[in-house]
C-alpha cells in the first residue's frame, strides 16, 4: 500500500516536472527564433521550400499548436522527423543517447570508487598529511573548468605519455558492432567484438576520468565529513568494544552510516553528468548526445533541442527516484510513503 | 587470583584549556566471579576509568603512570591489534546511552551475530549460522528478552532504550568476557526498567559466573549488585571496601554524605542532607585531599597533603581522620 501509493505519486510528480521543463524550453526556443524555417532550408533557401518547411512544422500556428504537435509526435514513437538530418528524432536519440549514458555510468563508477575511498581514507587519517593531499587534490579538480581538466588531461596521458586515444569512440579502422544497447563498450562486449572492446574501452577512459575529477571531490568530502561524525557515535564504540577489525569497523559499521547521505548527492551528480557531460564530450570528440545538442543549437535544430532536453530531464528525475530508493534501502529508518 | 589488577592508574586530558588530572593513584583488584561498583559525581573519573581500562580513552587522554593487568598481561604494554584481541571476549563494556549504542542500520541479529562470529573464531571454531542463532535466542532469553525470535529480526529504532540495553547485555554474554563494564547501563532508563535490568545483571552475575565492574552515580544501586564498593571523587579514590561495611559503617566523610543523601520514606521529616559546595574543577583541582573544602572535618593538613590509602577494619579508606 504504502511503495504502491508512493511510486504513483512520484510518477505524477515526474510527468509534471518533464512537461514543464520541456514546455519552458519550448518556449525558450521559440521567443529566441520564432521561425526557423530559413536555417532549417539550408545555405541557399528557396521561397517555396521554406513555405513548405513552415506548413510541415506548423511555424506560423500559436505556439501551444505547436507544443501539441510536438507532444503527439512524441506519444506517437517517432519524436518527428528532423528538418537538419531528415530522419526521425528517436533514430538520433537511439544513436546518440547511449554512448552519453556509457559516459555518465563509466564516471560515475569512477566518481563512486574514487570519492568512497578518497572519502573514507581522509576520515581515518583526519588532520594528517593524507588527509590534506587528498583535499587540495579535488579541491584544484573540482574547481578547475572542466574543459580545461579535460585539455589537460588529454594533453598529459594522451599527447604527453601517449598512453591512451586523444579523441573519439573507438578506433576508426575498426567496424562497430552491431547496435543492441547502443553503448559501444557493451556492444562490443555482447557480440564478443575483442578488439573493438578493447579500443572502445581504451577511448572511455579518458573522458570518463575528466567527467570523475570534476565531480568525485564534493562526494569525497561528503564522506570524509560523515565518517568523522559517525566515528564519534556510541555505536562505533560497541563494534571496537565487540573486538572487530578497523577495517570492519571502517568500512562496514561507518561507511554504510555514510553512504546515506551520499546517496541523494550521487544521484543529483549522475543527474548533472548526464546533462553536463557537453564540454567533455566536446573536448574528447565522444559523440554522444551533449556533442549532439551543441551540434543542434549551432544548426538552430529546435526539434533536436527540445528531444534532447526531454530525455535529459527524465534521465534526472528517474535519478532522483532511484536515490530516494536506494535511501530506504539503505537506511532502515525511513520509510516510502 | 586477580582476574583484574589496576594499580597506581594516574590519566590526564590535554584540553585547550590546560589539563584535567582525571585520576590519581588508583588501585584495586577485581578478583574472578567478584563484581565492583565505581560510584561516583559527574567529573570524579568513573567513566575514565571504564575507558582506561578498555583502552577507549579520546586521543587526548595519556596514561601518566601505573598499570593494568588482565588475566597476567598487562594491557597498557600491547600493541592495538593485541589490544583488540582483548576487546570482546576478554573485556567486554556496555555504555550509558542505550538510544545509539547499536547500529541503526543493522538488524539486531546481524550485530549479535558478529558478536558470535568473532567468539567462535578466537576459539578456533567453525562458524554455524543455525548454531549461532539458537544460541542468540537463548541468551536473548536469559536476558529475559520477550518474543527474541521477533525481536532478532528487528533494527535498532524499532526497540526501546530497555530492550536494547538487554540486546547489549546478551551481546556481551554471548562473546563470554571474562570482564563485564556497564558503564551506568540503567541511568538513562525508568526507573522500574532500571531496577529489572540491576536485578538480571545480578542474575547473570551468578549464572555465568562473570566479574563485573559497575560503574553508576547511585550509591543505593551500587548495594544491589555489587560485592565491594569504590567510592571516587574528583579523580581521587576515597574508599574501598565490602559492600557490607561500606554500606553500614562508611569511614570517609563523603561516602558518609552520600549515604546520607539517599532519600528514605521512613524518614518522612526534616530536609534531605546535601553536601554543601560543589565538585571541584579538575583544571585546578584543590590541593591536599580535594574532598576537603566541603568536609565537614576540615583540619589543617587536609588542604597540604594527600593522605594514604589506610585499611581501617577491612576497608581501605584516602583520609587524615585515620591517623597517617
Amino acid at each position: 500500500m504504502g511503495l504502491a501509493s508512493f511510486l504513483i505519486r512520484r510518477g505524477i510528480n515526474m510527468v509534471i516536472t518533464v512537461l514543464g521543463v520541456i514546455f519552458i524550453m519550448f518556449i525558450i526556443t521559440h521567443i529566441i527564433t520564432p521561425n526557423p524555417a530559413v536555417a532549417w532550408a539550408g545555405p541557399h533557401p528557396v521561397p517555396s521550400i521554406v513555405e513548405a518547411i513552415t506548413k510541415e512544422y506548423h511555424l506560423n500556428d500559436p505556439v501551444y499548436v505547436q507544443f501539441y504537435y510536438f507532444l503527439l509526435a512524441v506519444i506517437q514513437g517517432n519524436w518527428g522527423e528532423d528538418p537538419m538530418y531528415h530522419q526521425p528524432i528517436i533514430q538520433l536519440i537511439d544513436t546518440y543517447f547511449p554512448r552519453t549514458l556509457e559516459l555518465t555510468i563509466a564516471a560515475m563508477i569512477v566518481i563512486i570508487i574514487l570519492g568512497i575511498l578518497t572519502g573514507a581514507i581522509a576520515a581515518v587519517h583526519k588532520n594528517t598529511p593524507t588527509d590534506y593531499t587528498i583535499r587540495a587534490f579535488y579541491l584544484v579538480t573540482w574547481s578547475m573548468p572542466p574543459f580545461l581538466v579535460a585539455m589537460l588531461l588529454q594533453l598529459a596521458i594522451a599527447y604527453g605519455l601517449k598512453l591512451l586515444p586523444a579523441t573519439g569512440l573507438a578506433n576508426p579502422l575498426l567496424s562497430p558492432p552491431k547496435l543492441i544497447t547502443g553503448m559501444p563498450t557493451v556492444d562490443a562486449l555482447i557480440e564478443g567484438d575483442w578488439p573493438y572492446f578493447w579500443s572502445s574501452l581504451r577511448h572511455l577512459i579518458l573522458p570518463a576520468t575528466a567527467l570523475a575529477l570534476v565531480a568525485f571531490g564534493i562526494i569525497s568530502r561528503l564522506i570524509r565529513n560523515s565518517m568523522i561524525d559517525i566515528a564519534a557515535k556510541p555505536f562505533i564504540r560497541t563494534a571496537i568494544m565487540k573486538g572487530l577489525r578497523e577495517r570492519d569497523v571502517v568500512f562496514k559499521h561507518m561507511l554504510r552510516n555514510a553512504l546515506i547521505p551520499a546517496i541523494t548527492v550521487l544521484a543529483l551528480t549522475f543527474a548533472s553528468l548526464l546533462a553536463g557531460a557537453v564540454v567533455i564530450e566536446d573536448v574528447f570528440s565522444w559523440t554522444g548526445m551533449g556533442w549532439l545538442l551543441t551540434q543542434a543549437l549551432y544548426q538552430q535544430d529546435y526539434p533536436l533541442v527540445m528531444a534532447g532536453t526531454f530525455i535529459v530531464a527524465i534521465g534526472v528525475v528517474i535519478a532522483n527516484l532511484v536515490a530516494d530508493i536506494l535511501y530506504a534501502v539503505v537506511d532502515p529508518r525511513i520509510k516510502l510513503e | 587470583m586477580a582476574l583484574l589488577e589496576v594499580k597506581d592508574l594516574s590519566i590526564i586530558y590535554r584540553t585547550p584549556f590546560g589539563i584535567v588530572n582525571a585520576l590519581n593513584d588508583i588501585t584495586f583488584n577485581i578478583d574472578k566471579g567478584e563484581s565492583l561498583t565505581v560510584v561516583g559525581e559527574s567529573g570524579s573519573g568513573k567513566s575514565t576509568l571504564a575507558l582506561a581500562i578498555a583502552r577507549l580513552l579520546p586521543p587526548n587522554a595519556k596514561y601518566v603512570s601505573g598499570s593494568i593487568i588482565f588475566d597476567n598481561i598487562d594491557l597498557l604494554k600491547l600493541s592495538s591489534d593485541e589490544m583488540r584481541k582483548i576487546r570482546g571476549t576478554g573485556i567486554f563494556m556496555v555504555f550509558q546511552e542505550p538510544a545509539t549504542s547499536l547500529n541503526p542500520v543493522f538488524k539486531v541479529k546481524d550485530q549479535l551475530m558478529e558478536a558470535v562470529r568473532i567468539r567462535y573464531e578466537r576459539e578456533g571454531n567453525i562458524f554455524d549460522e543455525n548454531k549461532a542463532i539458537s544460541e542468540i535466542i537463548s541468551v536473548l532469553k536469559d536476558v529475559r528478552m520477550p518474543d527474541p525470535e521477533l525481536i532478532i529480526e528487528r533494527y535498532p529504532h524499532q526497540l526501546s532504550g530497555g530492550q536494547i540495553q538487554r540486546v547489549m547485555i546478551a551481546m556481551g554474554l554471548l562473546m563470554r568476557p571474562k570482564l563485564f563494564i556497564a558503564d551506568e547501563p540503567t541511568s538513562a532508563l525508568d526507573v522500574t526498567v532500571q531496577a529489572q535490568i540491576l536485578r538480571l545483571l545480578k542474575d547473570l552475575k551468578r549464572e555465568y559466573g562473570i566479574s563485573i565492574l559497575f560503574i553508576t552515580h547511585d550509591i543505593a544501586v551500587a548495594s544491589i549488585i555489587a560485592d565491594s564498593v569504590m567510592v571516587l571523587y574528583a579523580g581521587q579514590l576515597m574508599e574501598l571496601g565490602s559492600v557490607k561495611s561500606v554500606m553500614h559503617e562508611p569511614k570517609h566523610p563523603y561516602t558518609q554524605a552520600l549515604l546520607s543523601s539517599i532519600p528514605r520514606i521512613s524518614k518522612t521529616e526534616g530536609k534531605l542532607p546535601i553536601i554543601g559546595g560543589s565538585v571541584p574543577n579538575l583544571l585546578n583541582p584543590p590541593p591536599g585531599c580535594r574532598f576537603h573544602p566541603r568536609c565537614p572535618f576540615r583540619m589543617d593538613i587536609c588542604s597540604k597533603a594527600v593522605p594514604n590509602l589506610t585499611k581501617v577494619n577491612d576497608i581501605y579508606v584516602r583520609c587524615f581522620l585515620y591517623g597517617q
